[in-house]
């Protein structure tokens, strides 16, 4: 194995450890929230839920960012020997789907609790609360863009 | 690092925001006070109150001149309430909010004292930081019983009341406390990490300092007596008070346009002027504070909404107070409704 | 199709049928009321009734909760996710109504409950009794024995641990004629009995003050010692105990009545909605007008019916005041109905606008397919919401989400066979047993977006710029219908003819067009720009502000600019199903191979499981990010929103759904 493949492999760990941490505090302080207006209001469980679940696809980004990489260097049958610079090459193009995930989990995690407070007053307003944390989620979705396109362009071999 | 700590900090609140947001449904609204103001049978109260949170205290009424029981009772669960959804770490932070509570025990029981009158538990409030037994004890033989993690902040209230106790008129007990309060107010505000804990006790001291000022204003005391009941910390000094003293009634409101509590000023002095009383600026008092309080709490998270809610509780006990003795007094509504305010 | 025409309309009638008249309304639900100008001061309207349906409320929601307390309802979790609501036949309504006996079972209910909490109340003094009782607990005589006599007296007190061998050997030794007895000791404090003679009183309370003893005063008389008592205490408790549970017996017995009192509960919050539409009325001691919007179409039938009601009632069309908007409900046909709960999330347009509902329902759905863009998950999406629509006691908007999720399913099998995904797993991997289905299936694969991503990114913003010039027509064909043709041909018509040359320059450019068409591109954009800049300044009436918004309308094209990219999203999320698709296929196969004998089966519970996560998660973010686009990206091309929703009176209740 090379220094190509580790450092590959560390650009594919930043984005599922950063990605993660984003949605990790977004869920949770989302969690958190839900499970207040839950206490008061049982019957709210539902709509609540799907607030709670968007700050969570950050994550998957992450991971999803990770899997290419790993496609990318046929990590699960027999590696290719890329040199240093690729691997550098593909620990920087990781960089944009752990950045903006891990910034905008945390921040649509905020949104979120938000409109749950809102939620908790109109329950009817629960569909407008959620497109307004997808517009958070946007950057995650091209940083993950980002990513793909930039390893998926990355010469190996 | 600091965004991350900034962060953090409104975020430990997230769980309490949730419980409150769903409970502010069930504040007192326009609609329930004005079902209230408008039927002329007593039990329409325990019908309004079982739609808020009051349901569990109403058990504790047979007929509605038990109001008060109800009340005392309702703030009390509030307080556990709060302790309960809010992080511990934020304890100490809100225990401002309890204080006047501590003051006002401080001073039935150094009135009592002064008389050497006994008093019992029940006249005394369950809501401050101290135990009643603990501030008794105080009182009487200077004990403290058992040292709390608060106790730097309670020794700082136990030197006010030290000093309280030399004097021997129950008027200078109470200037003597309110000057207290202020004073561990503007510690606590000190101490505090959150800036809406700081603005608020601010604006209490500033309220608080107006009003002794007008009052003072219109019973002709002079300098010394302001140096005596005003107290320093707030927006304005001294000198400033003392300096208005010299001006007139009319010219107040001039002098308070630039600050924030120039419209309390103005209509208080008008009101004065036409009626010669100065009842309305209680209302105005709470007015502002509830108009402050509902400003910061559209934050998204943090710990506003905690305090609105206990405050705004507070500002609900005093409208239903209001409305209950104003019916028994046969008051009409009119005249009622003139003191209740904006509603949180 | 399209926005419902409202009418504004009174009706006028007579007092006397007002309760008929409200009952009517609210059953129908087609009405909105408006409030009248001038409120009149709810005391004319005889207090009395309303105060006596908000006590009933009260006194029976707490019924209800207090039953709840001791059994919890069952609700499967699909009805408490949705909050379903019991069908109970109007019929059957009114027969609980009539005979259900609701004073008794309040009034027991209110009962049982002051009798469980005083008989709590009780127990607690018990208990606190006998807590005091405990300090008590070794002293042999029984408390009527005890007392002074002629000569001889006794003091009971508590006196520090640390003292009390002091005082008792000072006792000794001085007055030999005092006893002291222990009664009881902990830690800190002993508890004393001392007797003594009367005639030595003084130097007995004068030791005791000089070691702290603190007094207590003897409060019991009763006939019996602490430990009799004691018991007896525990006995009593569990009697009462015993008694708390037999009131919850007879509570229990009440639960057959949760139906009858839900019934009730809805039926008084029915009236109290009436009171307090009541409210809005404007009425005189005889003449009633009530005042509100319906719907054009329904205008007929209610004059019709309220006629039948009494023949002095009159529905009558007014003219709305100046200003004056009217409330905003859509209706579209067909195809095209479920689409409404997309619409209805970004809330109504303003009544003089287009719904929106028909122009977003071919990309919306189309979207929703690219982003899920996997045939399997198309299939599973249409049974499952098969099912749910035939098992499921869904109310109509919820009809319509899940007719929409069916229609997704569609769009994504259609979607996913192009794009050659089936479960995660491409055609070409599928066993040769497939046969002419394989080779159907690899025929009809066009492009794969996991090896390909770059042409889905095109096709992506390619449908991007179809949508952008598709809302800038729409908002073109508002203005035609309008009659306003001069906007509609200068802004609208001018911006997508700029766009698609736009576009037609760029692509020769990039050699997608033959580049001997790149000249002639060039100059009809800057024909174009030209003609923009010239136009777009028109509102304003000096000539150098003219060209000065005309040069600054350029700008827009970042803004379209910024709209396509957008849209770049579609393949983001497509690569997300897709790729989630091919780590659940992974490790099952993975758990197959390493996992001996049960392998299989593992491989079973992943793919199930995995895919179905897939399924929820990506479906979920396909639904928000293509409604996304429309709210954003599409509706601000012809859309200002903000209409107030139509909100008609009509039952509302919180049990009970009324059948007809």
């Amino acid at each position: 194995m090379t220094l190509g493949i580790a450092l590959a492999i560390l650009g594919a760990a930043i984005a599922v450890i950063a990605c993660g941490i984003g949605s990790v505090k977004g869920v949770g302080m989302a969690g958190e929230a839900a499970a207040g207006v839950v206490a008061e209001q049982p019957e709210k469980f539902g709509k609540l839920l799907l607030l709670q679940a968007l700050p969570g696809t950050q994550g998957i980004y992450g991971f999803l960012g990770a899997f290419w990489v790993i496609m990318k260097i046929q990590l699960l049958s027999s590696p290719i020997d890329i040199s240093t610079v690729t691997g550098w090459q593909i620990l920087f193009a990781c960089l944009p789907i752990a950045i903006t995930g891990l910034i905008s989990g945390i921040h649509q995690g905020r949104v979120v609790t938000s409109g749950i407070s809102t939620v908790a007053k109109r329950g009817e307003e629960s569909g407008k609360m959620i497109i307004l944390a997808a517009m958070v989620e946007t950057y995650a979705v091209l940083g993950l863009l980002a990513s793909i396109l930039l390893i998926n362009g990355i010469p190996v071999e | 690092m600091i965004y991350k700590i900034k962060i953090q900090d409104d975020e430990i609140f997230a769980y309490s925001m949730g419980r409150i947001r769903a409970l502010e449904n069930l504040l007192l609204d326009k609609e329930k006070v004005e079902r209230m103001l408008s039927s002329s049978d007593p039990n329409i109260f325990t019908s309004v109150l079982n739609e808020t949170t009051f349901t569990d205290d109403l058990s504790l009424i047979s007929r509605p001149e038990d109001f008060q029981k109800v009340l005392n009772s309702h703030l009390k669960r509030t307080k556990k309430f709060i302790l309960k959804i809010t992080p511990p770490s934020s304890h100490k932070d809100l225990s401002f909010l309890w204080l006047k509570y501590d003051v006002q025990n401080a001073k039935v029981l150094l009135k009592a004292r002064l008389e050497k009158k006994e008093i019992r538990d029940n006249y005394l409030s369950g809501l401050g930081n101290v135990s009643k037994g603990k501030l008794k004890k105080y009182i009487s033989n200077n004990e403290i019983e058992e040292e709390t993690s608060e106790q730097e902040k309670e020794n700082v209230f136990f030197k006010f009341i030290d000093r309280a106790k030399e004097t021997k008129e129950p008027e200078e007990i109470d200037f003597a406390l309110d000057k207290a309060y202020f004073g561990l107010l503007s510690e606590y505000s000190k101490l505090s990490y959150y800036q809406v804990i700081k603005d608020l006790i601010k604006i209490w001291i500033d309220l608080y300092n107006i009003k002794t000022f007008i009052r003072a204003k219109i019973l002709e005391k002079d300098k010394k007596f302001l140096k005596k009941v005003l107290t320093p910390h707030g927006s304005f000094d001294l000198k400033f008070f003392a300096k208005l003293l010299s001006l007139g009634l009319e010219k107040l409101p001039g002098e308070f346009k630039d600050s924030p509590y120039g419209k309390i000023v103005e209509e208080t002095i008008d009101y004065y002027s036409k009626n010669n009383s100065l009842s309305i600026l209680d209302k105005l008092i709470y007015d502002f504070e509830m108009s402050f309080l509902k400003e910061e709490n559209k934050v998204s998270l943090g710990i506003a909404p905690v305090i609105g809610y206990m405050l705004a509780k507070e500002n609900e006990v005093r409208v239903l107070r209001i409305i209950m003795i104003g019916k028994l007094r046969r008051i009409p509504r009119e005249e009622i409704e003139k003191y209740i305010g904006i509603l949180y | 199709m399209a926005i419902i025409s409202m009418q504004k309309v009174n009706i006028i009638g007579f007092k006397e049928d007002e309760r008929k008249i409200l009952k009517f309304l609210q059953e129908k639900g087609l009405m909105e009321i408006i409030e009248k100008e001038e409120a009149l001061s709810s005391n004319e309207l005889g207090g009395k009734s309303e105060e006596e349906i908000d006590t009933y409320i009260a006194r029976t929601s707490f019924a209800l909760e207090f039953l709840d307390g001791l059994e919890k309802e069952k609700q499967n979790f699909i009805d408490a996710f949705l909050g379903a609501k019991i069908k109970v036949s109007k019929k059957k309504f009114n027969k609980v109504l009539r005979n259900f006996k609701y004073d008794k079972v309040l009034n027991t209910c209110e009962r049982i409950d002051d009798e469980i909490a005083r008989l709590k109340e009780e127990t607690k003094n018990q208990e606190k009794e006998k807590e005091l009782l405990f300090s008590w607990e070794d002293f042999p005589y029984r408390f009527s024995e005890v007392g002074a006599t002629d000569k001889v007296a006794l003091i009971f007190g508590t006196i520090p641990q640390s003292e009390k061998d002091k005082l008792v050997t000072k006792i000794n030794s001085k007055l030999p004629c005092t006893h002291v007895q222990v009664i009881k000791r902990d830690k800190s404090e002993a508890f004393l009995m001392i007797v003594f003679l009367k005639k030595e009183e003084n130097n007995v309370n004068n030791f005791l003050r000089e070691f702290n003893f603190n007094e207590r005063k003897l409060s019991y008389d009763f006939d019996a010692t602490a430990k009799e008592r004691i018991e007896e205490i525990d006995k009593e408790i569990a009697s009462l105990q015993k008694r708390i549970n037999s009131q919850k017996q007879k509570a229990i017995e009440l639960l057959r009545y949760r139906l009858d009192l839900k019934c009730f509960y809805d039926s008084l919050l029915l009236k109290r909605n009436a009171e307090d539409t009541k409210r809005k009325f404007t009425s005189t001691e005889k003449v009633l007008l009530i005042s509100g919007w319906i719907a054009k179409d329904n205008f007929r039938f209610l004059k019709e019916n309220l006629a039948k009601i009494s023949q002095n009632t009159a529905l009558i069309e007014v003219k709305p005041r100046r200003g004056e908007e009217a409330p905003v409900a859509i209706h579209n046909k067909g195809i095209i109905t479920p689409f409404e709960a997309v619409t209805k999330i970004y809330g109504m347009p303003k009544s003089t606008e287009l719904d929106p509902t028909p122009f977003l329902s071919f990309f919306f759905i189309l979207f929703f397919g690219v982003c899920l863009s996997d045939a399997g998950y198309g299939i599973l999406l249409m049974i499952l919401s098969r099912i749910a629509l035939r098992k499921l006691d869904l109310g109509l908007e919820g009809k319509k989400l899940i007719k929409l999720l069916f229609y997704g399913g569609i769009s994504t099998l259609i979607v996913g066979a192009l794009f050659g995904s089936w479960f995660g797993a491409s055609p070409d991997i599928f066993p040769e047993s497939f046969g002419a289905i394989k080779t159907f299936l690899l025929k009809i694969k066009l492009i794969d977006p996991v090896k390909n991503p770059v042409n889905v990114l095109i096709l992506s913003l390619a449908l991007g710029i179809l949508q952008i010039i598709f809302g800038i027509g729409v908002s073109m064909y508002g203005k035609i219908l309008k009659k306003d043709y001069k906007n509609a041909l200068l802004t609208d018509a001018l911006w997508i003819i700029f766009i698609v040359l736009l576009v037609f320059f760029a692509l020769t450019n990039v050699g997608v067009l033959p580049s001997t068409l790149q000249v002639t591109s060039k100059l009809l954009v800057i024909i174009s720009t030209v003609g923009l800049v010239l136009t777009q300044g028109r509102h304003q009436k000096n000539i150098f502000l003219k060209i000065g918004s005309g040069v600054l309308s350029l700008y827009k094209v970042i803004g379209y600019l910024s709209d396509t990219l957008s849209y770049s999203r579609l393949l983001a999320l497509g690569l997300s199903t897709a790729i989630i698709g091919i780590v659940v296929n992974m490790v099952a196969q993975l758990c197959r191979d390493m996992i001996p004998y049960v392998g299989v089966v593992v491989m079973a519970l992943i793919l199930i499981g995995g895919h179905l996560f897939n399924l929820a998660i990506s479906s979920l973010g396909s639904f928000i990010h293509s409604g996304r686009l429309q709210f954003v990206e599409f509706f601000t091309k012809f859309l200002e929103g903000g209409g107030n929703t139509f909100k008609p009176f009509r039952r509302e209740t919180k049990y009970i759904e009324i059948g007809d």
